[in-house]
């Protein structure tokens, strides 16, 4: 016993471990909680569009010398706003739309990135860089998942109307365009956060999966946000525990745990119902 | 405090006002398909039930949206008790056709019910035991209690059916718009319908409800609307269509 809690223990007398244990419990959290509206509100598009289109924007303040996070989160909100306002023009589907200026952006950060000569860099925002996580970007880390969260709660009721009968929420007088501009926003803000655990490519990963397993679990939106949370957390730390012992991406090992238990609940579903 | 949702949250109606009145309304979709409504001129009076018959395209569904506020119309005036569509969000409650709700949205039948009670909250608030007394005597009386906790997804089509008229009864409208209710849904949701519009209107609410089903509308409805193309072809009380009809099919 006392050797399983010294194994489960001892990466995290390192102080980056700390804080990566810290980040990755936090924006799994925050990200299988809002990933409940990314799964149900069918948006794993979006969010894999959000996180692709920060990469120009972090290439953009490195270039300047200005802050990297800063730089993902204006392009990230400069996104969401786009698509907002594409959502209203109608005359692109709204899928293709994205598809177009989402690879557009993501391929204009690689071609900055080009110029620059020192690649390495920037390779933390394609695959993450949870090992380290500095304590002031932790900081911000925590502000953006509290923002996020009361938020959501503020706004609970309407986001879930919105969510499976818009039309109700208009006839009463909500404007479901702007709950959802709001709700990309905040997608927008957790994804910036995302790619620092597991990068641009994996970030949709840490959105979906999570909220898709508990989705499967529980019949109550708050209760799924919750679960999801759970799942996430938990996936966060294990990973993080597999990519100390056996030395691989904390990122993909993130992701892939998730994915372990969302492959777990999809045989009990199986062998239940059989 | 009520933070409402929309500024215009509660405008009362003109007294002795109509329910419904159109005046040259047009509502054009695309231009070269030529007009999708055009009514030159419909009252419907408060405290009746009025059916909306016609053919698939005939403007039923488009007319219910615009008295709803969800169309936008352009040209002509709609007055809703005597004000202006969207004055106020209380009385009119709206009972979309079935497949406009994403039935498998993860949320109890009971909380489902609840979002009628919403326009009375506006922003940040929640429930009261009011409301939950409301519901619950709703969700009774339309024999959806042993479902109250399910996920909406379990429901029949009938169940869903009585489920949005559930929600319109707790909004506590006065104006209530119904878009195919009567499709898909077992003979005794059909007569619990009816019998609720019944008993709404004689709390003096109106009803005015698209239907294919002209199988028993001379007891069901006072008044019959037909739509063809878009344009209102005849208005005349059940009692009269019911003769009208009975004599076609003498001869």
């Amino acid at each position: 016993m006392s050797n399983l809690w010294q194994w489960l223990v001892a990466p995290f007398a390192y102080q980056f471990m700390q804080n990566a244990l810290l980040a990755s419990l936090l924006i799994a959290a925050t990200c299988g909680i809002i990933g409940s509206y990314v799964v149900l509100r069918r948006l794993a598009f979006i969010g894999d569009a959000l996180a692709h289109t920060a990469l120009p924007g972090v290439v953009i303040a490195y270039m300047n010398g200005w802050s990297l996070v800063g730089g993902a989160l204006a392009a990230g909100i400069m996104t969401a706003l786009g698509i907002g306002w594409m959502a209203r023009k109608n005359t692109l589907r709204e899928d293709t739309a994205i598809g177009v200026i989402f690879t557009a952006m993501f391929a204009l950060g690689i071609l900055l990135m080009s110029r620059l000569q020192s690649f390495r860099d920037l390779s933390h925002i394609l695959f993450g860089n949870i090992l380290g996580v500095q304590s002031q970007e932790l900081w911000l880390m925590t502000g953006v998942a509290l923002v996020v969260l009361i938020v959501l709660i503020l706004f609970h009721k309407e986001l879930e109307l919105t969510s499976f009968d818009s039309t109700h929420a208009e006839v009463i007088g909500i404007q479901s365009n702007r709950l959802r501009t709001m709700l990309l926003i905040l997608l927008a803000f957790t994804v910036v956060t995302g790619i620092q655990v597991v990068g641009v490519v994996l970030t949709s990963a840490l959105l979906v999966t999570p909220a898709a397993a508990a989705s499967m679990i529980t019949s109550d939106l708050r209760r799924m946000m919750m679960v999801s949370a759970v799942i996430g957390a938990g996936s966060a730390f294990v990973g993080l525990l597999l990519s100390y012992y056996f030395a691989v991406s904390t990122g993909a090992a993130i992701v892939l745990t998730c994915t372990a238990v969302f492959g777990v609940i999809v045989l009990v579903n199986w062998i239940r119902k059989r | 405090m009520i933070f409402h949702y929309s500024g215009r949250h509660h405008v009362d109606s003109v007294p002795g006002a109509d329910a419904v009145n159109i005046r040259d309304l047009r509502v054009v979709y695309d231009a070269s398909q030529g007009d999708a409504l055009n009514c030159a001129a419909l009252d419907i009076p408060a405290g009746i039930r009025a059916a909306l018959i016609g053919p698939n395209g005939a403007g039923k569904s488009t007319l219910l949206k615009t008295l709803a506020g969800l169309q936008a119309y352009d040209a002509g005036t709609v007055t809703i008790y005597g004000r202006p569509v969207r004055a106020c969000h209380h009385r009119v409650a709206y009972l979309p056709q079935r497949g406009e709700i994403d039935w498998r949205f993860p949320i109890t039948v009971r909380r489902f019910v609840m979002t009628g009670r919403y326009v009375h909250f506006g922003w940040f608030r929640n429930p009261q035991r009011y409301d939950d007394v409301l519901v619950d005597q709703t969700l009774q009386r339309l024999g959806l209690g042993a479902v109250a906790d399910r996920r909406i997804s379990d429901l029949s089509g009938g169940q869903q059916q009585r489920a949005l008229l559930a929600r319109a009864i707790v909004q506590e409208a006065e104006l209530l718009l119904l878009d195919e209710p009567f499709n898909n849904v077992d003979p005794e949701t059909r007569l619990l319908i009816c019998t609720i519009l019944d008993e709404l209107q004689q709390l003096g609410r109106t009803a005015i409800v698209a239907t294919h089903d002209l199988s028993r509308i001379h007891q069901e409805f006072d008044l019959i609307i037909s739509l063809r193309a878009g344009a209102v072809v005849g208005q005349q009380a059940a009692e009269l269509y019911h003769q009208a009809a009975v004599g076609e099919s003498y001869e």
